[in-house]
C-alpha cells in the first residue's frame, strides 16, 4: 500500500504570505510580477526608440519632439507573469527515511514543491510539475487553475518513489514541452553522478531558464550513525551490501563530503541556486529562510 | 603414552562452547537488509572489509572456543601416563620400616608388596632401596642384581623408629638425579600414617622426571591405644623424696577402650594398677610418686593393657639418674674476699658438706681437659691467661661448658675476652659511696632469679652497688642492669656453652650484695642452672642418635658408657602410635599444588612430581593468551 504523503495546510496557507520574484527575465503569457524581456505596459519606463510609421502615436513623447525635433516612442518595460516547471526526482531513493525523522526525503519534496505551487499560483503564476522515476515520466504542463494545483498533489500521491532517476534524461525531455524562459525548481537527492547533473543544470541554463536546485537529504546519509553491523541493500540498485558501520563511516562521510563538495561546486561555476536540505528540518521556515535569502540577493 | 583426566566430569563445562557459538550465530544473523540509498559511496570497498570481518568473527569465535576448552580441559586436569617400566630405568624403593609398620598384617603386606616389585624388575633397569624410618637410609646401593636385592630386603624388618618421610624421598631424589637413565621412579610401600604423611612438604617437589608411586599396605583398624608420653624428672637429689611420673595414655581407637595401667620400677612392680576407660580417640594423664631405693638409676616403665594392633606402643621407659655433685672449677691467681662468698656458697666442708658441688682448684697457666674435669669455671679478675689456658677455655665453653667471670679493679682487656665478645669500656664505674646505687632492672623470667620475684623469695632491689666496672658483651641477655644500662650480670651463649659475666668482684667495698641473704641463693641457682645446661639428653627415640655415637634402636635402657650411674632411655616415637591411615583423597587434596596425582590404578595412588599440573597451567596461561588475542581482534578495525 502506497504510503501516503503528510500534507501539511498551514504549510500551504502560509507560503500564501510570500513572494517569488525571478531573478531573470521571463517569458508569460499573462500580466504578472515579473519581468518580461517584451516591452509592455508597466509603470516602469524602458527606453526611447525612434518612431516607425505604423507605431502608435499614442506612445510619441511630444516633450522629446519639441527639444529634439524628432519623433522619439516611449517603450515600457512589459510584466508578465511565471512561467515554472518544477521537477521532483521521485526515485527509490527518495524514499528512504530513518528513525526519528518526520519526512521521506520524497515527503519532504513533494511538501516544499506543493509550497511553491501554491506560493506561485497565489502569484498568478503558472505552474507545472515533472516527476522522474526510471521509465515514467509525469508531466504537468504549467496552468494557472486552482484544479490544476489539485491535479499537482494527486500526481504527487499517485507516484511512489521507486527504481532511478536519471535528471540529464529528464531535462532532455523537458526542454522540448518548457521551451520558454522560465523558473525551473529541482527537488531531488542527486546522489548522481555531478557531472551529469552539471549537464542537465545547464542544458536548462541553455535556454535562460531560473534555476533553483534543492538537494533532499535525510540527516543518517549525512552523518551515517548506524551502530550494528547488517546488510544493507541499496534502494535504488537492490545491490546489497554487508556493512559494519564503525569500519565504514570514516570513508563513507568523505566520500558523501567529497560528492557534496563537487556538486556545490558545479552548481557555483554555472550560477544555479543550490540548497542542501534535510528532512529534519521545518518546511516552512526552510523555506521562508529561502525566500528571505532570495529576496536579499535580488 | 596415554593421557587421562583426573577429573573428566569437568569436561561438562564443554558444554559451554554453545554460549560462543550462539553469540558467533547470533552475528551471523542475516536479519532484513537495510534499506539505504547511499551504498554507491561504501560499496567498492564492502567485499574486502566483509571478507575481513568474516575472517574477524571466525577468529574471534575460535579464539573463545578455544578458550574455553582449554579452561575445561585444564580443570580436568589431564596427565600423561606413561607405560609402567622401561629398559632404561632407574627405581628406588622407599620402604617404611617405621614403627606402625608393625601394627597388624601391614609388613606381611609390605613384604608382598616387595616382592612384586622386584620381580618388576626388568634386565637393564636399576636399582636401590632406601629405608624409611627416623631418617632415609640407603640399604642397598645402585648396580646389585635381583638376588643382591632379594638378599638385602630378606633382612630389613621394622623398627622401632619415628616416619622421615620427606627425608627419604629427597635423599631417593638425590640418588636418582645421578643416574643418567630415561624413566626414574620411587615406589614407596608404606602404611600411610597421617601423622608422619601430614608433615610432608610437598611445596618442594621432586625433580623434573621422577615418578613416585606409593603402595598403601596399611589396614583400616584405628583401634589402637598407647602411651605416647612419660613426664619424669631428669634427676633426683635424695633417696628420701619421691619424685612424680606422669604418663599419658591416649586412646587413637574409634571405641572407648578399658585399659589396666601399670608401672614397674627396677623390674618391680610399683603396686598401683590403674583400670581406666578412655573415651574413642581420648587422652588421659596417669601419674606415680616414685621413690628411689638407691643412689642409682631409677629404670621404669609405664604400661598399658591388654595389648592391641601395636603390641610396641603399649609401654613407655622412664628414666630418673641420681644427680652427682656439680663440679665447680676455679681460676684465681691470689687469695681474694670474694673466696669466702663463694666457698660458703659452693664448697662442701668437711663431713657436714652438701654433696651438691664438689670444688676443683685449676692451675691458671695449665688447667688440663676442662670438660672431664669440671661443669663450672668460675675465674677471678686479674688472671693471665697463658694461650694454653685461653684455648682451653674456648675449647670447654663452645662445646657446652660454662664459665663464670668476676671482673674487678686489675682486669685488663685481654684477647681471650674479645675473642668471647666481651668488652671493657672504662676502668670502674662509682654509684653513691654514701648509700649505694639499687638495682634498675631485673630479669626475673631467669630460672636463676626467678626465686627472688616470689613473695618471700628475698628482694634484690634492696642490693646497695658501690661500684662495677662497665662492659659490653656482644650477644648476651642481661639478668641485671643499673639505672644507666649498664649491665651487672649478663649471660652470653657461646657455641652450646655459656659465659656469665659478673661486673664486680664479690667484695664489700664494690658491693653489699655477698652480704644479702639473697647472693648465696642466687650463686647455687646459677652455678646449679650452668652445669644442668651442660648435661646431655637423656631420653630418646628408637633411630636417634646416642652421646656414644650409636643409634638408638630398641626401646629399652641403655647405659652411659662414661658415667657408671647414669642411664640413657630410649622410647618407641609417640607418633607412630597413631595408625589412622592418610586416605588417598585426603592426601590427594594436599597434593593439590604442586604434586598432583596421576593414577590410582589398584590400590595404590600414584603422583609424580613431573606432570602433576604442568599442563594444567600451561592450559589455564592459553585461555589468558585467547582471551587476550580475543579482546584485540574484537576492537580491531581495518585500517
Amino acid at each position: 500500500m502506497p504510503q501516503s504523503i503528510p500534507w501539511d495546510p498551514h504549510l500551504l496557507a502560509r507560503v500564501e504570505t510570500l513572494e517569488w520574484r525571478s531573478r531573470v527575465l521571463v517569458n508569460g503569457f499573462l500580466q504578472g510580477l515579473h519581468r518580461s524581456p517584451m516591452r509592455g505596459f508597466s509603470s516602469e519606463f524602458s527606453q526611447y526608440r525612434p518612431y516607425y510609421p505604423g507605431d502608435e502615436l499614442k506612445r510619441l513623447d511630444w516633450r522629446a519632439y519639441g527639444r529634439l525635433d524628432r519623433l522619439y516612442v516611449r517603450e515600457y518595460e512589459a510584466e508578465t507573469n511565471l512561467r515554472c516547471q518544477i521537477l521532483v526526482d521521485a526515485s527509490g531513493s527518495m524514499g528512504y527515511r530513518s528513525a526519528n525523522t518526520p519526512f521521506r526525503k520524497y515527503d519532504y519534496a513533494a511538501l516544499l514543491a506543493a509550497a511553491l505551487i501554491r506560493l506561485l499560483q497565489t502569484q498568478r503564476d503558472a505552474c507545472g510539475l515533472t516527476l522522474m522515476q526510471t521509465g515514467v515520466f509525469e508531466y504537468l504542463p504549467p496552468k494557472l487553475s486552482k484544479a490544476h494545483f489539485t491535479r499537482c498533489l494527486a500526481a504527487f500521491e499517485a507516484l511512489a518513489p521507486k527504481g532511478g532517476s536519471d535528471l540529464l534524461a529528464t531535462v532532455n525531455h523537458l526542454v522540448n514541452l518548457f521551451p520558454h524562459r522560465g523558473l525551473v525548481a529541482i527537488f531531488s537527492d542527486a546522489w548522481e553522478d555531478p557531472d551529469r547533473i552539471s549537464s542537465a543544470l545547464e542544458r536548462l541554463l541553455f535556454d535562460k531558464h531560473d534555476i533553483c536546485f534543492f538537494q533532499i537529504v535525510d540527516p543518517r546519509e549525512l552523518d551515517f550513525k548506524f551502530s550494528e553491523s547488517r546488510m544493507f541493500r541499496d534502494m535504488e540498485t537492490g545491490l546489497r551490501v554487508p556493512v559494519t558501520p564503525e569500519w565504514t563511516r570514516a570513508k563513507y562521510l568523505n566520500a558523501v563530503a567529497k560528492h557534496l563538495d563537487a556538486l556545490k561546486q558545479k552548481c557555483l561555476d554555472i550560477g544555479v541556486v543550490y540548497r542542501v536540505l534535510t528532512t529534519t528540518q521545518p518546511p516552512f521556515e526552510t523555506f521562508a529562510a529561502f525566500m528571505a535569502e532570495r529576496e536579499r540577493r535580488l | 603414552m596415554n593421557w587421562m583426566l583426573l577429573a573428566p566430569l569437568y569436561l561438562l563445562g564443554g558444554l559451554a562452547v554453545a554460549i560462543p557459538l550462539i553469540v558467533h550465530l547470533k552475528n551471523r544473523q542475516q536479519s532484513l537488509p537495510y534499506l539505504f540509498p547511499t551504498l554507491r559511496f561504501i560499496a567498492p570497498s564492502q567485499s574486502r572489509l566483509h571478507r575481513w570481518r568474516n575472517l574477524v568473527q571466525l577468529l574471534v569465535f575460535s579464539l573463545r572456543v578455544l578458550a574455553l576448552l582449554a579452561l575445561v580441559l585444564a580443570f580436568a586436569r589431564p596427565w600423561q601416563k606413561k607405560s609402567a617400566f622401561a629398559v632404561e630405568e632407574a627405581g628406588i624403593l622407599v620402604l617404611d620400616v617405621s614403627g606402625s609398620m608393625n601394627a597388624g598384617q601391614a609388613w606381611d603386606r609390605a613384604g608382598d608388596k616387595i616382592k612384586a616389585w622386584i620381580k618388576s624388575r626388568e634386565a637393564g633397569t636399576r636399582a636401590s632401596v632406601i629405608s624409611m624410618g627416623r631418617t632415609g637410609r640407603q640399604i642397598v646401593p645402585f648396580g646389585g642384581n635381583i638376588k643382591d636385592l632379594e638378599t638385602a630386603l630378606a633382612k630389613v624388618e621394622p623398627t622401632y623408629e619415628g616416619t622421615a618421610v620427606d627425608q627419604a624421598l629427597r635423599e631417593a631424589d638425590d640418588l636418582l638425579q645421578k643416574e643418567n637413565v630415561r624413566r626414574k621412579t620411587i615406589t614407596v610401600i608404606s602404611d600411610m600414617t597421617a601423622t608422619a604423611w601430614d608433615k610432608v612438604k610437598w611445596d618442594q617437589p621432586l625433580s623434573p622426571g621422577v615418578r613416585l608411586l606409593i603402595d598403601d599396605v596399611s589396614e583400616h583398624k584405628p583401634e589402637n591405644a598407647a602411651v605416647v608420653n612419660v613426664t619424669a624428672p631428669r634427676n633426683f637429689l635424695k633417696m628420701e623424696d619421691p619424685f612424680p611420673v606422669t604418663a599419658t595414655i591416649r586412646n587413637f581407637a574409634e571405641v572407648p577402650k578399658t585399659l589396666w595401667i601399670t608401672c614397674r620400677v627396677n623390674d618391680k612392680d610399683w603396686g598401683k594398677v590403674i583400670n581406666a576407660t578412655l573415651p574413642a580417640g581420648g587422652a588421659r594423664d596417669v601419674a606415680f610418686a616414685i621413690k628411689p631405693a638407691g643412689f642409682m638409676p631409677v629404670k621404669g616403665e609405664i604400661r598399658i593393657e591388654p595389648e592391641d594392633i601395636l603390641p610396641q606402643d603399649n609401654k613407655r621407659f622412664f628414666c630418673v639418674n641420681p644427680r652427682n655433685p656439680v663440679r665447680v672449677g676455679r681460676l684465681k691467681s691470689d687469695p681474694q674476699e670474694s673466696d669466702i662468698f663463694l666457698k660458703t656458697a659452693l664448697m662442701p666442708y668437711g663431713e657436714t658438706a652438701s654433696n651438691r658441688f664438689a670444688w676443683i682448684e685449676l692451675a691458671p697457666d695449665n688447667p688440663g681437659d676442662l670438660k672431664k674435669q669440671v661443669d663450672v669455671v668460675i675465674m677471678d679478675e686479674g688472671i693471665n691467661l697463658s694461650q694454653n689456658s685461653a684455648s682451653l677455655l674456648t675449647t670447654f665453653v663452645r662445646n657446652g661448658g660454662a664459665i663464670v667471670l668476676i671482673l674487678g679493679e686489675a682486669d685488663q682487656p685481654t684477647a681471650w675476652e674479645q675473642e668471647m665478645g666481651l668488652t671493657l669500656d672504662r676502668k670502674r664505674s662509682t654509684g653513691s659511696l654514701a648509700t649505694g646505687q639499687h638495682f634498675h632492672a631485673i630479669e626475673f623470667r631467669h630460672p636463676a632469679l626467678q626465686q627472688f620475684s616470689m613473695p618471700r623469695g628475698g628482694d634484690l632491689f634492696r642490693v646497695n652497688m658501690y661500684a662495677w666496672r662497665a662492659f659490653k658483651l656482644a650477644g648476651a641477655q642481661p639478668l641485671i642492669r643499673m639505672v644507666n644500662g649498664d649491665p651487672l650480670l649478663a649471660i652470653r651463649n657461646i657455641g652450646t656453652g655459656k659465659l656469665v659475666v659478673f661486673a664486680f668482684p664479690f667484695e664489700r667495698s664494690w658491693s653489699d650484695w655477698p652480704l644479702q641473704a639473697t647472693f648465696l641463693p642466687m650463686l647455687d641457682r646459677l652455678v646449679n642452672w650452668l652445669a644442668e645446661q651442660g648435661l646431655g639428653n637423656q631420653n630418646f627415640l628408637a633411630g636417634d642418635p646416642l652421646p656414644d655415637g650409636q643409634r638408638a634402636g630398641k626401646p629399652g635402657f641403655v647405659q652411659d658408657p662414661v658415667i657408671s650411674n647414669q642411664a640413657w632411655v630410649v622410647n618407641l616415637d609417640p607418633a607412630e602410635s597413631d595408625l589412622i591411615r592418610k586416605f588417598n583423597p585426603r592426601l590427594a587434596s594436599r597434593l593439590e599444588n604442586p604434586v598432583r596425582v596421576i593414577t590410582t590404578t589398584g590400590q595404590a595412588p600414584v603422583f609424580s612430581g613431573e606432570e602433576k599440573n604442568t599442563l594444567s597451567w600451561w592450559l589455564l596461561l592459553a585461555v589468558v593468551a585467547f582471551s587476550l588475542a580475543e579482546l584485540c581482534l574484537a576492537n580491531r578495525t581495518p585500517g
